[in-house]
């Protein structure tokens, strides 16, 4: 009920908002700078005949107030006029950018599996003091024996707080784009860390990005603790 | 906003009757944008899409959230950060093992 209230007779596009705000802005400042004049959003509704502030919803500075989700003919009127003044531009140069799979859908997620609750070992983040912390009876949805949990000490980005735990299936085969626990010589602290391959090298990134990502070198002496399967994370 | 008050008693009087399950936020998709994570919503009667930091919709929305739309959240924002990972938001607490209480 509250949905057929609130969606519009217009199809609406799906997109992250930095596309085509991205891309609407270089437009317009391509314009500015071949004709030499400010193109303004104003101008661009009225040769557009929309409304001002749909185009200034679109171009907002502020991300979170900006509209992510333009009607299809609001963005036909975009790449109409601007290929009209002599722009080349199609409707996915508009949308290029777009990663398509980066936006998760929270209403599809499955929830059928019923979780078990099991009493999980619990240690800490150091290296160097590996003492069981207690247990944590924790609700998981796998079935997997060895695992292994890890408090955090600290806040873990991208939105871990500390107290949050980690929960460590050491026996999973370890595939691109997991999350890993790692053991490194010159840490004091097990990392938790991205999971890549790059040709032959492997590659471990961090979710902040103020951290430079680790290259495991024959050379460096580490060990992959397993494969970070659940997060229960500190609200 | 008289209208606004009255569209949302018909609504509730609809939900109510209908017997559906009704929430005021209803979170759509998440996404690590710039190394943060966002999510989208929407809220009843409101035409556009809301994009707010994690932080900012945990603390204003996400105890307002049904257990299973945590759960779904939670599922959500693991696969957002990383292959096969799970979030999850349960209240727990280190205790000694079961053999040693």
């Amino acid at each position: 009920m509250k949905n057929r209230l609130t969606q519009g007779t217009q199809k609406r596009m799906e997109l992250t908002d930095r596309d085509i705000y991205t891309a609407l802005k270089l437009l317009m400042d391509k314009k500015s700078q071949r004709d030499k004049i400010q193109f303004t959003s104003y101008q661009l509704a009225k040769a557009l005949n929309v409304q001002h502030s749909i185009i200034t919803r679109l171009l907002h500075p502020d991300a979170n107030k900006r509209v992510c989700n333009p009607r299809v003919d609001t963005v036909t009127k975009i790449v109409d006029f601007f290929n009209a003044d002599g722009f080349r531009v199609s409707f996915d140069d508009l949308l290029n950018g777009l990663k398509q799979k980066s936006a998760i859908e929270v209403n599809s997620q499955p929830i059928g599996q019923v979780p078990i609750e099991k009493e999980i070992p619990v240690y800490t983040f150091s290296t160097t003091q590996r003492k069981k912390m207690g247990v944590v009876n924790m609700k998981i949805t796998t079935y997997a024996s060895n695992l292994v949990a890890l408090i955090s000490d600290e806040a873990i980005p991208p939105v871990f707080k500390k107290g949050s735990i980690f929960l460590i299936d050491k026996k999973m085969a370890i595939e691109e784009g997991m999350l890993v626990a790692v053991q490194l010589s010159d840490h004091k602290k097990i990392l938790i860390r991205k999971f890549y391959k790059k040709g032959s090298q492997t590659i471990l990134k961090s979710c902040d990005n103020k951290e430079k990502p680790i290259v495991l070198m024959p050379t460096l002496q580490y060990k992959i603790l397993g494969v970070v399967v659940q997060v229960n994370a500190k609200l | 906003m008289l209208l606004k008050g009255l569209l949302k008693k018909i609504d509730q009087w609809l939900c109510n009757y209908l017997n559906i399950e009704k929430e005021y936020v209803q979170p759509n998709t998440t996404q690590i944008d710039q190394q943060k994570l966002v999510i989208t919503h929407t809220l009843p009667f409101k035409r556009h899409g809301l994009k707010l930091p994690w932080n900012q919709f945990k603390s204003a929305s996400f105890d307002h959230l049904s257990t299973v739309n945590q759960k779904k959240l939670g599922m959500a924002i693991g696969k957002s950060i990383a292959k096969g990972l799970v979030v999850s938001f349960d209240s727990l607490s280190v205790e000694k093992p079961s053999h040693e209480k």
